[in-house]
This record gives C-alpha cells, structure tokens and sequence, in this order.
C-alpha cells in the first residue's frame, strides 16, 4: 500500500501512530513492510490458506463475534443435505461437471420453508456462466418469493452454514500454512492472534488488497476469504473495519460503476441476455429481479436508465426502448477479444488510455493479434507501445493491413471530469489548461463522434440503425468553449444524477425513481450527486463539522468532501455498527444507531440528510430513527424490532435487525449459494503454473478454470523443473503500470531507470548472480533479459520440503520513452478466473539464468539530451513537445531574487521564461 | 525567524515524492538513468541537480529461522562470514550442511529524506570568497546564483558532502530550502509533497520541541535506537536548521557521526602560517649570517 | 590517449554530474560492514562528503605562488640581513622571480574558475575564516607589492631611465618598508594555502591541519631559494653566492620532511594510508625522494668547482622545483582521494560525544 497508494498510506501511518497495529503481508518484503509493526512472508497464491488458517484459528478458539455471527451473518442458515464439499471429493464441490468444468449449485442452496426450493436452486445452478450470474433468491417478477431460509439458533446443526464452515477450514491450522504459504507458524499465528484481539465491540480491523489478491486463478475466493474472516470478527459495516479493494488507476472505481465491462450496465444492473432470450423487458426483470432486499427496486433503476439513454424513445409502449439494449450471446471479456481478433474475426478497435503493449498480459500476443486489424484507433497522451503494434519486434510493416489512426488526448489537467476513488467517493476535477493543439478530451471525442455518426444516419430506416437514431445525444456546449465544442460536463453529471423528465430538475436521490418514465437516471448508485439546487456535490470542498457539532471532535467522516456514492454514505452496510436492538455495539465504536425519539436527542447529521430518506413505502411508521454520524444505510424510520414478514417482498422480508439490504436474505454470506462459478466457500487450489504439488487437496488448480494452451499463449506445465521458480509481478512507487505516464518523464525514469528482479541471495549464489548482473528469465512464452537486485527482502520458502525462491518482477518498462527495457508481460501468459476472467500476473513459473537473453533488445534507450517527445498538433499526428534536456536551474529563482533586490545584490542576468507564479 | 526541516525518518515511506516535488519545482534536470544496485535508490546522493535525495538502507536482521536441507550453496557466494546475525548460516546438523534459512520479519528497511542541513555554522557559506552564500531572512543558507563564481571551495567546505557545481553551468548549487516559495509564504515544495508528513517545515523552536517530544514517545513505546541528528548535540557546526530523527547510525545513512566545521581549523592554520614564517624567516636569515661572516 | 591527457588538463569539473556505483555487493554481502554489531560503517561505500573540482591550475598556483612567496620572503631577508652589496644579484633574481610568479598565479586561479568572467566577485567581500578569501587580498597585495618592488629594480638596473617621471614615482613610492611588506606577504602566499586546504572537510587535509601551512611554506622557501639558484647558476653565479642559497634549501627541505614525517605519524591510519600506500603513497615518496632527500644529498656532497659542481648546481634546484610541485599534486590528489572514502572521513569524525538515543530522551523537553 505504501508502494501503490502512497497518499492514503498516509492515514495508515496517521493510525500507526495513534497505535494501530499494520501487518503486512506480502512475498517481498516492500516499502509496506518497512513501515508495517509486523511483515508475514508468503508465497504467491496462497492466500486462501492464509486467511483460511486465521479463520480455523478464530473458530477454533471460539474468538469469533458471537452476536454479530448470529445475527447479521447466513452462519445459523441450513444448507441443503445433500452438499458434499472438498473435504469429502478431493477438492471439489458438489455438482461438479468435467466435461464443461463447470459446477450445478443445486445442492449448495439454503433448505427453506416452503416447497419451491429445489425447482429454483435447481433452475439457477444449471449451465449459467458468471455473465449472467444473479442475485440469489429470485423468483418471478410477479409478486413470488420463497420461503426465508431455515435457521438453527444454536449453530450446531451440521448442515448449518457456520458448522459447514468450521469443517470446511478445520484442515487449514498454522501447520498447513507454514507448510503451504511457507510463513513461520509463529509469525503466522501472531498474526492471527493480533487480528483476533483486535476485533469485538470496542476494536475493528480493516483488512486492505488489491491486485495481490485479485490476480490469481483463485482471485475472487481470496477476497471472498476475506471477507468471510471479517465478518467472523464482525468487522464489516462497522468504522475502522471492512474489507477495502485498494483501487488502481485513478478512477478505475468509476469505471466499474459506470462500466467499461462488457456484461454490466452502469449500476451494476445486468447487461441483457441473448441466450437467456431477455428480448422483452419483463424477461430481463425476471431473470435479474430479486423478491427481497433492496435490488426488489431494480425495476425503477433500469427504467429511468432507459428513459435517460433513449429520453422521449422510451416509452412505456415500447418497453421503454429495452429493445435498444444490446444482448449478450457469449463471452466478450478481456481476453477473448484478443483470441478473436487473433483469428481475424474482430476487425476494428478502438484504444483509448491503455497500452496493452506493455501492461497487457501476453502482450506479445495482444501485439500481434492487432496486425489482423483492418482498422484501429488509439488516443493517447503519447505514443505509447501500443500504437507500435506496426513496427513492433521482427514486424514488417507492409505486411500489416491495418489502417492506424492516432488521436491525440488530452490529459487529465487539460479537462474537467471526476474520480471516482476506493471509497466510492466522487471528487470533481475542473480543466486548468487548454490542452495542446488538436489533443481533445475522451468526452469531445465520444461526443462528436456520437454527433457524427447520428448525422450519418439519420436518413436510414433500417431497423438495425434504430440504435444510434434513438439515443439521446444532445450535450450542450461549456460556455466558454464554443471554439473547441467541449460539451458541457455538467449535464452529464446531471443525466448520471437523475433528474425529473418533467421539469428536467435534479432527483433527490434513487429512492425518488420511478419505474413510470417520469424519472431518468444514467446509473442509479449515483443519484443525487447533483444536489435538488444544481450544484454538483462531487465538487463540494467543505471541511467536517460533523464530528465537533456531536461533541466528539475525534470522529469526521468528511462527509462534506466530495459525494461518497450511494447517497453519500461513507460506510456501506453501517446498520451494522449498532447492535440488534439498534444501541452502538461499543461507546467507542459507535456510527449510527436506533434514536427512539426523535425529540429527546441531540441534532444530528442524520436529520440533516433526511432528505436522501431510504424508507420503503411499505415500512411500518414508528416515532423514532436512525441517526449518527453517517448517512444511515438503512429504512430511516424502520424500527431495529421491526420482524421480517415471511412472504413479503423487498425490504419487508428484512427484518429490523438485518443491516445488509443489498443482500437477499438481509445478512452477510459466510456460505455463497450463487453467484460464485468456483464454489461456495473459499478452497485453496495451486496457481495455474506452480511448481508445488497441492499439499492441501487432491485438486492441483481451480476446477473451474479453464485457461488452456494456445498457440502463442503456452502454459508452463505445472510441476515443470524445467521451470522451478515463482515469479510474481507487481509496480514500484516511481513508475505507473505500463510506464506510459511515468518513463517519458525524466524526474521519473531517472528514479527507477532499469528493469530489474528481485532475487534472494541464496538463488543469486545457485544461479552465480551478483547484485547489478544482467540475467534472462526464460518461460514457454519467451526470455527476458534484466538486471538482478539481489536482496535480503526476498528469501527462500520451504514449501512442503520443497526449496522455493521467488523473483520479484515490476513490470513498467518497454520500448518507448526514457527509459526502456524488455516487457515482462510478454512472459505472463493469458489466462482466466473463472468468475471475473482476471488474469494470474502475480504468480506464474520460470527459470532463471545469468547473462543476458540471445537477441539483444531491439530499442535504444533515448539519450536525455536531445529528446522531443511529440504529442498534440496536427490531427493524427502527435506532437506535443517535452523538452528533456538541461533546463537552466536558476532562472526562476533569480526572478525571485529580483523580486526583492533590497535584501541582496541585485540581479542582472534574470531573464527567461519562468514558471508562472502561482503555486 | 528561522525555518526549517524537521525529518522523520520513521514516519517516511520511502515514496521519493519530495526528491520529484523538489526537481519539478527548482526545475532541475535528470542526473542519468542508471541502475545502481543500491536498493531502490538509483539518484545516489545529494548533488548539484539534486537537491533533495531519499536515501534505502536494508538492514534485514530476522529472527525466525526455517531449518531445512538443501544443497548448500558454496560458502563464498553466501558472505563468506556465515552469514549475517540470523540471515544465512551454514550449520552442521548430523554432519550434513544444511541452510538455515530466516525470515526478514524483523527486518528494517531504513529511508531517509536527505536534504542540505543549513547548518547554524555553515561550513559552505564561511569558506564562500565571493559572498555569494549568505544567510537569509528565512534563516536558510542561500546560494545568490548571480554572485557566484564557481570557485568550487564551498564543496569540500560542507562536512556534509551538500553543495556542489553544476557541471554544465559552472555554479554551486543546493537546496534553497525554497527561497521563492517561502516569499510567497507557501511551505517548501519537498514538505508540501510528502504524505506522511515525515518532513514537516516550520519554526525551529517549534521543530526542535516537537521532535524531543517525538524522541521520548518513541522511547516510550520502546523503539529505543530513535535519537534526533542535528540538534542538541555539541557540534562545532551548531544546531542543523534541517535535522533528523534517525534510528541507525549516522554512518549507514552517509551522515558524519559528529561534524566539524572546517573552519574550526582555521585559526590554529594561521597561527601556524605565522609560527612557521618566524621560524623559517629565522632560519633563514641565521644561514645568510652565518655564510655572511 | 589525447582524450585523456585532454580530460587531465581540463578544469571544469567532471562530467558526469555524479558517479553511479558500478554493480556494487549487495548490501548484505558488502564489505562496509562492521560484523559483530551489524552496523553499517557507510552507505553504500559512497563518499560522504564532495572532493573539489581542483586540478592543474590548483596544484601549478600552490606552486608557483609558493615559489613567488619564497622568493619574496628570501628576498626581504636578504636584503634585511645579508649583504648589501654582495647579495644584490640574489635580491634582483628574487625580485624578478617574484614578479613572474605573481603574473602567472592570478591567470592560473581564474582558468580555475567554473565561472572566470566573475573572478572579480572575489574582491566583493573580505572573510577572515575564509582562507581563500583572505587568500585573494594577499595575492592581490603581493601582486602590487611584488610589482612596485620589482619595478624599482628594473629602475635600479637602469630598464628605466632613471630621471624620468615613472622612474621618480617608482622610487619615491617602494622603499624598505614595501620590500619588508612584500616579505611579510611572502610569507603568507607561501603558507595560507595550506590553511585553504585544512579549513576543508577533506580528511587528508583537515586532519594535517596544523602540518600543511608549515609544509607549503618551507616548500616554498626550498622552491623560491631553488628558483633563484637556479636563475644565478643559469646566470653564472659563484659557488659561494649558490651555497649560500643551498643553505636556506637545506634549513627548508629539513623542516620539510620534519614536517612530513610528524604528519604521517599525527594521521589516523583510514587517512594515512593516502600518504603512504597506493599511487598517492608512490607520488608522495617520488615528491620526497627526488626532491627533497636527493638534491638535500647532492648539495651536501658536492665539490667546489668543476663540472660535476656545475651540473648539480643547475640540477639540484630543477631537481628541489620538481619536487615541490609533485607535493601539490600529492598533496592535492591524495586529499581529493580521501575525501572519496567513507571511512577515511568517518575516521575524522567519529566521536564518543554523541548522547545515547537514551540520554536525548531521558531530556525531551530541554530549553534550546
Ligand atoms: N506507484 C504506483 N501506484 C499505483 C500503480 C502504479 O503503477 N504505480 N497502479 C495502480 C493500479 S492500476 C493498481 S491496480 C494498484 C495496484 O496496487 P497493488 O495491488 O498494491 O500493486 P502490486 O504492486 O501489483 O501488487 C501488490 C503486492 O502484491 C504482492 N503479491 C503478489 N502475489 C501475492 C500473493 O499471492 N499474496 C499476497 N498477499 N501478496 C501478493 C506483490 O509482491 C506486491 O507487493 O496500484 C495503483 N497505484
Ligand atoms: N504483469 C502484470 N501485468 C499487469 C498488472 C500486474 O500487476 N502485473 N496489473 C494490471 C493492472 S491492475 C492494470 S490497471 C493494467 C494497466 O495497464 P494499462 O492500462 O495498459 O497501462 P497504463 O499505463 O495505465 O495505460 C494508460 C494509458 O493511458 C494514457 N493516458 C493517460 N491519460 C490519458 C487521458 O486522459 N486520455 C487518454 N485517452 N489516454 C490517457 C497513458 O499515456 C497510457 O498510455 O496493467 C495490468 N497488467
Ligand atoms: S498518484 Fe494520485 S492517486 Fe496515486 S497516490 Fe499519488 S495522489 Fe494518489
Ligand atoms: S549542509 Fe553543507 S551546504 Fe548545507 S548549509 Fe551546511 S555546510 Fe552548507
Ligand atoms: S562556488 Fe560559488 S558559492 Fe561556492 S564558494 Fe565559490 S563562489 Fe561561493
Ligand atoms: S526546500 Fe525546496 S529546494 Fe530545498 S529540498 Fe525542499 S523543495 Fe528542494
Ligand atoms: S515524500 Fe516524505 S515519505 Fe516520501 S520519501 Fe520523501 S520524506 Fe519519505
Ligand atoms: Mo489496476
């Protein structure tokens, strides 16, 4: 985190010295580590053994959160019988088939009280792909629903989740981790003891990851181990706590919620399905519709979504446009857009901020799947290695086809925009320079693109052009801009907001939509960004009074600081900070409790936000409320003893004390029953490429996964001494991921100038490597040559007996810019978690040897003297000019001098053009 | 008033911002791009076009070891001391070699965000001939760019190894502990970049009371080798205007144990110019008398 | 070759803005250790503190300006002590010499300087703690002194007609108390370089603090009294006149290697090593050897005439010149050597005065 998210680390240290305790874990030992009270080695992958021991620990010393594991989480829910889990086959689940390598979920559904059970657990486990995976407990969209599930109080119930559980991790004790993860019981189980004593009604942990987890064949398990470990330890909707996705580019959060994923609609409503025939509608609501819980409202969301993308085409008459929506018939993810185009059956890309060249994974093969492109557009703020695909390694340009056009983009500065960060909050950047010649921003672009190909088509009466005829395209210019055309940024943040179509004012929130059409709403998460007055929240500047107006000046949530999405909630699921009965768990841990009467307590911010009220309908009215320091997430008015009514649908089949709305039955999943494709509890299986027989079940990989060899995309053979080391991959602080944004800037590439591994000093002296050698990585993908740090930071693991170094591999560099250096993504091969299709860049095989690989690299690094990097000017042609050669250190300064020539000898030899004054 | 830096060092992470912050706004150039094997840290000292530099220390001391067989690399390659406290070690279990193999969980990765001291008694702007470095109404040691001429005698006049010529340009060069900011009543761009307030810029008095404070809580929670560099020491270059907390010996981090002010020396250098000249006059003029006879 | 004796005589500083660490151990592995208490004795090897830039024209002024102070200084006490008459071809060699030194060393210290259009800035301020200050305004002063003396002679020697205008100005204004003055400065020009040197962080220098200043002037006395004798054998002195000057050679080359060898024994072993091994160990020996010890031998031996007393007469002060200058460059080099090793500076500053993290802590709140 310290490496990666160096500014936030900065409350990480903050709470350091207030007295936290930070561990670390990691297979180096990194600049996290240095700053952490307590470093865990690992090896790469084995996370789930990890946290798995943690949780053996916890449930085996019953150190658990006993009322919160009762009452907010599936843990006293049944589970069908008939489940059967890895312990039982080897490393599988139940409804495993081979053939397709895929599992029918029927047996890992929750008994229930009624006798639908088995036709919907049965319906829903069967052939689905994770595209079309869905809220659990669905049933028809025509007023349905099944019986809540069955509970045993006492937890003693074998086939209850919390007994499933216990046996499930029973095998994984501080013996298993040392054996699989390679780290030390001790420090192991001082890990688990630490966290363990920190968690209850008085204390939280929060538990941090990104990419460390994600990319793994068993990414989304990791984090699902996660979670399971903090909702033991009631960690979960309570301050201090939570599992937290540290988030990588700046708003890659955005990105997810206004998706640039292939199977989600902004809001993470679904994308229509083909094969499930979702032509109409009501086929879609009842496929993707849920009876209980909050996502009961889905249907007012995806109808202001429609009225917002299709305005007066969306009628009720015409399903509100539904017809427009694009349906999926396959698998379009990351990766098989590569495989397609590699076979010539995709014949136009668009690349706008990415540089597969270097960050994509395989890059080579991405590379020269390009070359089959008939045409190809990449915006960039450079031009990077992507756009080389031309000319790239042992290319012959003539024989490409592809037509390439080169759009100069501006950069982030050069534009307004938002940011969406790791706490879903929306921060609004204002556009401070014009951006150079013809760069445009992406919204220019889209825009009059959208603009153009609306005017191009506006004759046609095909059906198939009904599409582009209908959508609403209509932004108007920013004042001001009139010579550039950049559209108004605002009307977008307000169409994203939700607005009355009436009156086209702001939506006060996603409890003001409406699945009548007087409401459109371009991702409902995000409603009432724009404030009933107009004014754009996420551009809010305030400091925080909250805390100090409640007397506790220790506490701020910052709650006037941008627009924390949904309704400007700062904690998700922040029911759960208050007990059943709605009092705070602790005095010190307290965020948002019951308030009986309303007139008898103190103000509170939770009046203030009343506005944002989440009260269903159907809630019973009581006198009291939920107030605290936070936008409550939950019913306002909606009493903690409020009962569940068995057959009612939305949040009444939720009880008073059931925080987790989003979720079906109300309360966190320690047992998954759908939704996941690889199983319902997290099970350790070894990476893809691993040197290490499972020394946990007989299942050697993810059975689910089902990345196989192809052409170009060898896999190394597991177990392979043709391949003995792990290799994980990751970023330093001095360099942003493909190096685009950070090796063409000198004060950068100068920091970290050369692509190195990290190495222990045990595998330097077997391989006969000295600190600073050049070595060459060798993998069925290729070779690849680097210099060698050699470093204490790194040590060898005893895996099982068996003797495993790891190499550290940062993978910033390639052929352009300042620095260069061979791309470690050429060794990392293509591959697919089976319920995200992440790839597994954090932990794959090679070997290791010295010198330096047979072909020498085929780019020279620039010289720092008498480079001019070109970018913006003349439409296709990039050229912006960076000066990278000696700049005169003192003009500035001795401008300064001047400025004051009482105090020193005046100054003659000013002159120059200094840096404007401002800070 | 005089400002200056106080440096944690064990609140900093290494993040290299204020080295960045520093170059962008001085406008410095690169120094090269070369790896140099020194951990992370690839712009290896203070110089004339780096004016801020974040020193990597791994000092990777373990506790916990693993036994395990293995085949033992040969001792040369593996410090042929055995080892370090705790890292490698060749021990001879039932007569086989085998490897103990520790973790670095007690391991210290040492940063330090090294920066010129503005030394009370500046050994640079004493030995300056020209004027050109003076102390200014920020209490800082200001190189005046257009009074200097490169004469080159403030550089190895800093027993701190700061200043230095620009090779291109002719001139001294160093931190200007932001002379142009501070006019403008803005913080240093170095202090303003760091996010963990591992430098903080302000009133010395006020740094100097802050950091005994920190001193003692940090013993307080145990972490005993804390101690500030710079101030409360009996140095004869005085109290640094930028000090440190540090917790490693001065040497590992490149800095003097105890620095001397060269032009402490100075005065015993004239009386012995002058002694010598007596002596030597003497002697010389008693040879002419005594061949004069 | 040419690029090297180029990049030997050049005088800007070096090129490379600042030497990269070539593939150095691995911290773990690496030399700069102390073992028993896992302590790091440097960073990395590197030098802690910057060398100076100064090359030729530093090690070519020390010498020539200590010539033109020795000279000087020999000079005065000539005329002070020794006999008028018989000594008066000693006192014009001096002067002359003196003169020509003083033309040189200025030309020699602004090539030295990064910014020479600026060498004027010098004279923008006196600083007494700044020996290179203090230095300028006695080069400045020996200069006119040196020049005002030495035109007197050219008056004496009849180069100006005696009853002209420029003629009577000169003699009004130098007079006994300008040549004492330009003795007195003499002396200084001949040693401040060696405070120049010590008032440095440099270890070699600083630690030979109270050694340099003596050594540069006796030098510079063995190397004035050698130009001159060189100047007189050159101009056919007798043997007496050359002995007399052997003399004073004699007083300063013993005082010298006094001087040296109470240096070496005063140096910590991390610094004296520069004096004694290595290539700075070979030029200091070829300094003292060739320079000092053999002409030293050479004089005592020589006969009173014949050719054999004639070459030593003209190679024992060639042989006292040479020796001179290779002690700058020895002195100069082997200090920029030390100034690069980590330990040879820690050795300098390592103290036992440094309070315990304990002692700082035990006192938070001390007063200023
Ligand atoms: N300076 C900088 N900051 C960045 C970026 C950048 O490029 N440069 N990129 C941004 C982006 S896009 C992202 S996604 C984030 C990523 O942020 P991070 O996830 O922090 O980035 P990485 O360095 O890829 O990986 C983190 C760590 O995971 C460790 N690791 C590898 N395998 C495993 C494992 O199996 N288990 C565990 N526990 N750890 C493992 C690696 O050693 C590495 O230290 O950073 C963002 N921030
Ligand atoms: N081996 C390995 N591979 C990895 C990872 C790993 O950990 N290991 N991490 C993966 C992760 S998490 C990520 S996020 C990817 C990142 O991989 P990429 O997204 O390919 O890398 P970036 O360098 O972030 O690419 C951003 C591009 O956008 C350009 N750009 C910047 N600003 C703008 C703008 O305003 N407009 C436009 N149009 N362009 C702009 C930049 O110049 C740059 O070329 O790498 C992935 N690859
Ligand atoms: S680059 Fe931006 S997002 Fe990343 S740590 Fe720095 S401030 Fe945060
Ligand atoms: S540290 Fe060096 S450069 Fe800075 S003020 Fe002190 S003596 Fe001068
Ligand atoms: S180089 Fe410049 S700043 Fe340094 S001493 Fe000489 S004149 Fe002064
Ligand atoms: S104070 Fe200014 S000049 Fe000095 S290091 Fe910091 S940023 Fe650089
Ligand atoms: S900015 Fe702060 S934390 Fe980062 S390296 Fe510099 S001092 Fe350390
Ligand atoms: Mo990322």
């Amino acid at each position: 985190m310290a490496e990666c998210h160096p500014v936030a680390y900065r409350f990480v240290m903050e709470a350091r010295e207030k007295g936290a305790k930070i561990i670390h874990v990691d297979p180096r030992f990194t600049r996290t580590s240095a700053t952490a009270s307590l470093y865990a080695p690992i090896r790469t992958g084995t996370d789930i053994v990890f946290l798995g021991g943690i949780i053996n620990y916890i449930l085996q010393n019953e150190l658990y959160f006993k009322d919160y594991v009762l009452n907010y989480t599936n843990a006293a829910f049944l589970v069908n019988q008939a489940y059967k889990g890895p312990d039982e086959l080897g490393g599988l689940f139940d409804g495993y088939d081979p053939k397709t390598q895929t599992y029918n979920h029927a047996t890992w559904q929750y008994e229930v009280a009624d006798a639908h059970k088995n036709g919907a657990g049965a319906q829903q486990g069967q052939g689905q792909s994770q595209a079309e995976a869905k809220p659990d407990s669905q049933a028809a969209h025509s007023g349905q629903r099944k019986g809540p599930p069955l509970r045993d109080e006492t937890l003693s119930d074998p086939h209850c989740v919390f007994q499933l559980l216990k046996s499930h991790f029973s095998r994984y004790t501080p013996e298993m981790v040392e054996r699989v993860c390679g780290t030390p019981q001790a420090v192991f189980l001082q890990v688990a003891k630490t966290l363990a004593e920190n968690s209850g009604r008085d204390r939280t942990s929060a538990l941090c990851y990104a990419v460390g987890f994600t990319q793994h064949s068993t990414g989304v398990q990791m984090i699902r181990a996660a979670a399971i470990l903090q909702l033991l330890l009631g960690n979960i909707g309570r301050p201090g706590g939570g599992v937290l996705a540290l988030r990588g580019h700046a708003t890659i959060q955005g990105s997810t919620d206004i998706p640039t994923l292939y199977n989600l609609l902004p809001g993470y409503l679904q994308m229509p399905s083909e094969s499930q025939k979702q032509y109409k509608l009501q086929d879609y609501l009842e496929a993707n519709y849920s009876a209980t819980g909050w996502w009961h409202n889905m249907p007012k969301y995806i109808v202001s979504f429609l009225k917002a993308w299709y305005g007066p085409h969306a009628t009720k008459d015409n399903d509100w446009g539904f017809h427009n929506l694009p349906k999926i018939n396959g698998d379009y993810s990351y990766n098989q857009i590569f495989y397609r185009m590699n076979e010539g059956k995709l014949k136009g890309l668009f690349v706008m901020g990415e540089n597969f060249g270097v960050g994509g994974l395989n890059a080579r093969y991405e590379v020269k799947a390009m070359q089959k492109l008939d045409w190809c557009v990449v915006r960039d703020i450079y031009p990077v290695e992507v756009a080389d695909f031309w000319k790239a390694e042992g290319v012959d340009p003539r024989t490409i086809p592809t037509e390439l056009f080169l759009m100069p983009a501006a950069v982030v500065a050069e534009k307004d925009g938002s940011y969406t960060n790791t706490q879903r909050m929306v921060q609004w950047h204002d556009k401070a320079v014009d951006p150079p010649g013809d760069a445009r921003s992406e919204t220019w672009f889209i825009y009059h693109l959208g603009r153009r190909l609306q005017a191009l088509y506006q004759d046609s009466q095909l059906e198939r052009d009904r599409v582009i005829r209908q959508v609403q395209w209509e932004l108007p210019i920013k004042p001001g801009e009139e010579e550039l055309q950049e559209p108004d940024l605002s009307q977008v943040a307000l169409e994203i907001s939700g607005y009355n179509v009436a009156t086209h004012g702001p939506v006060a929130g996603f409890a003001d939509l409406k699945d009548d059409g007087s409401t459109a709403c371009g991702c409902w998460i995000y409603s009432g960004m724009v404030a009933p007055d107009g004014s754009n929240r996420a551009a809010y500047r305030q400091g925080d009074p909250v805390g100090v107006a409640l007397g506790d000046p220790d506490f701020t949530n910052h709650s006037g600081w941008g627009f924390a999405w949904p309704a400007n909630r700062r904690l998700l699921y922040n029911r759960a900070s208050a007990d059943p009965a709605g009092r705070p768990w602790s005095e010190r841990k307290k965020l948002v409790w019951w308030q009986p009467d309303p007139q008898g307590g103190q103000a509170s911010p939770g009046e203030e936000v009343a506005g944002e009220h989440h009260g269903d309908a159907t809630t019973p009215q009581h006198a009291g409320k939920w107030v605290g320091y936070d936008v409550p997430d939950f019913p306002l008015q909606k009493a903690p003893s409020t009962p569940a009514a068995p057959q009612g649908l939305g949040m009444e089949a939720h009880s008073g004390a059931d925080p987790f709305i989003m979720m079906a039955d109300g309360v966190g999943q320690l047992f998954v029953p759908t939704g996941l494709v690889d199983g319902p509890l997290p099970t350790h299986y070894e990476a893809l490429e691993s040197p290490v027989a499972n020394p946990v079940y007989r299942q050697q990989s993810n059975p689910a996964q089902k990345t196989k060899s192809r052409p170009g995309n060898e896999l190394n053979p597991a177990l392979s001494p043709d391949y003995p080391h792990v290799v994980t991959t990751y970023r330093l602080t001095e360099h942003h991921t493909s190096g685009a944004m950070s090796r063409w800037v000198p004060w950068l590439s100068e920091l970290q100038p050369e692509l190195f591994a990290e190495i222990n000093p045990v595998l330097a002296a077997e391989t006969g490597l000295e600190n600073g050698d050049w070595a060459t990585l060798v993998t069925s993908r290729g070779e690849l040559e680097m210099r060698v740090l050699v470093t204490g930071r790194l040590t060898p693991l005893n895996i099982n007996g068996q003797v495993i170094h790891q190499i550290g591999l940062p993978y910033h560099w390639g052929s352009k810019g300042i620095v260069t250096g061979d791309v470690v993504n050429n060794m990392v091969p293509l591959s697919e978690e089976s319920n995200v299709h992440i790839h597994e860049a954090k932990s794959f095989t090679a070997n290791l040897r010295k010198g330096r690989r047979a072909v020498p690299a085929p780019s020279e690094p620039f010289s720092s003297d008498n480079v001019v990097v070109a970018r913006g000017g003349e439409a296709g042609q990039l050229n912006r000019e960076v000066h990278l050669g000696t700049v005169d250190v003192m003009t500035h300064v001795n401008q300064v001098a001047t400025a004051e020539p009482g105090n020193r000898p005046a100054v003659q030899e000013a002159a120059g053009q200094g840096r404007a004054a401002s800070d | 008033m005089a400002n200056g830096f106080f440096t944690d060092t064990t609140l900093c992470i290494g993040c290299k911002a204020c080295e960045v912050a520093c170059k962008q706004w001085n406008q410095l150039p690169a120094d090269g791009y070369e790896l140099t094997g020194m951990s992370y840290d690839n712009t290896a000292a203070l110089g004339a076009t780096t004016w801020r530099h974040v020193a990597f220390i791994e000092k990777m001391e373990t506790k916990t070891k693993l036994p395990m067989a293995t085949p033992a690399p040969k001792p040369s390659q593996v410090g042929a001391d055995g080892g370090e406290p705790g890292r490698l070690a060749f021990l001879n279990m039932d007569g086989r070699a085998s490897l103990q193999i520790g973790f670095p969980e007690a391991g210290r990765w040492l940063m330090m965000s090294d920066v010129c001291k503005h030394c009370t008694n500046a050994g640079c702007l004493q030995a300056c001939p020209t004027g050109a470095i003076i102390r200014n109404e920020f209490g800082a040691v200001y190189i005046q760019p257009d009074i200097c001429n490169g004469c080159g005698y403030c550089v190895p006049s800093c027993p701190f190894g700061v200043v230095a010529l620009q090779h291109d340009d002719g001139r001294a060069f160093k931190c200007t502990l932001c002379y142009d900011r501070q006019k403008d009543g803005l913080e240093p761009a170095c202090a303003k970049a760091c996010p963990t307030d591992s430098i903080l810029f302000g009133e010395l008095d006020d740094l100097k009371m802050r950091a005994r404070q920190r001193v003692a809580d940090l013993h307080g929670r145990g972490e005993t080798e804390a101690y500030l560099y710079g101030v409360d020491e009996e140095t004869s270059v005085g109290d640094l205007n930028a000090f440190f907390l540090l917790t490693a010996e001065p040497e590992a981090y490149g800095l003097p144990q105890k620095p001397i002010l060269p032009q402490s020396r100075v005065g015993r250098g004239y009386l012995a110019c002058l002694v010598s000249g007596i002596v030597l006059s003497a002697m010389t003029a008693l040879s002419l008398r005594r061949k004069s006879r | 070759m040419l690029k090297l004796i180029a990049g030997l005589w050049t005088t800007r500083t070096d090129p490379a803005p600042k030497e990269k660490a070539a593939p150095i151990p691995p911290p773990e592995r690496g030399g700069k250790r102390r073992k028993t208490e896992n302590q790091f004795t440097s960073y990395y090897g590197r030098p802690v503190i910057k060398k100076p830039h100064w090359v030729w024209p530093i090690w070519t002024y020390f010498w020539v300006g200590g010539i033109a102070g020795g000279a000087s200084a020999i000079t005065t006490l000539v005329e002070l002590v020794g006999d008028k008459e018989r000594d008066q071809s000693i006192i014009r060699a001096g002067r002359y010499i003196s003169l020509a030194g003083m033309l040189v060393s200025p030309v020699l210290l602004v090539i030295d300087l990064q910014r020479p259009e600026r060498f004027h800035h010098m004279l923008r301020v006196l600083k007494l703690r700044s020996p290179l200050s203090v230095g300028t305004y006695i080069l400045t002063s020996s200069g006119l002194l040196t020049g005002l003396n030495a035109a007197r002679q050219t008056v004496e020697d009849g180069l100006i007609p005696a009853g002209s205008l420029p003629a009577k100005v000169v003699l009004l204004s130098a007079n006994r108390v300008t040549s004492v003055a330009q003795g007195l400065d003499g002396l200084a020009l001949g040693s401040y370089t060696g405070v120049l040197l010590s008032a440095t962080a440099v270890p070699l220098w600083a630690e030979a603090d109270i050694v340099l200043p003596p050594l540069f002037l006796a030098s510079a006395f063995s190397t004035g009294a050698a130009a001159i004798s060189l100047a007189r054998a050159l101009s056919g002195a007798g043997h007496e006149e050359l002995q007399r000057l052997d003399r004073i050679e004699q007083g300063a080359i013993l005082a010298e290697l006094s001087l040296l060898a109470y240096g070496a024994a005063k140096l910590k072993p991390a610094v004296r090593q520069y004096t004694t091994s290595g290539k700075y160990g070979l030029l200091f020996a070829l300094a003292i050897s060739l320079g000092q010890i053999l002409p030293f031998l050479l004089q005592l031996f020589s006969p009173k005439r014949g050719l054999y007393s004639r070459v030593v007469s003209l190679l024992s002060p060639l042989l006292v010149l040479t020796g001179g200058y290779l002690l700058r460059v020895a002195v100069v080099e082997a200090g920029k050597a030390s100034a690069e090793d980590p330990d040879a500076y820690h050795a300098t500053t390592r103290c036992r005065g440094r309070p315990t993290p304990e002692e700082q802590a035990a006192n938070p709140d001390r007063a200023n």
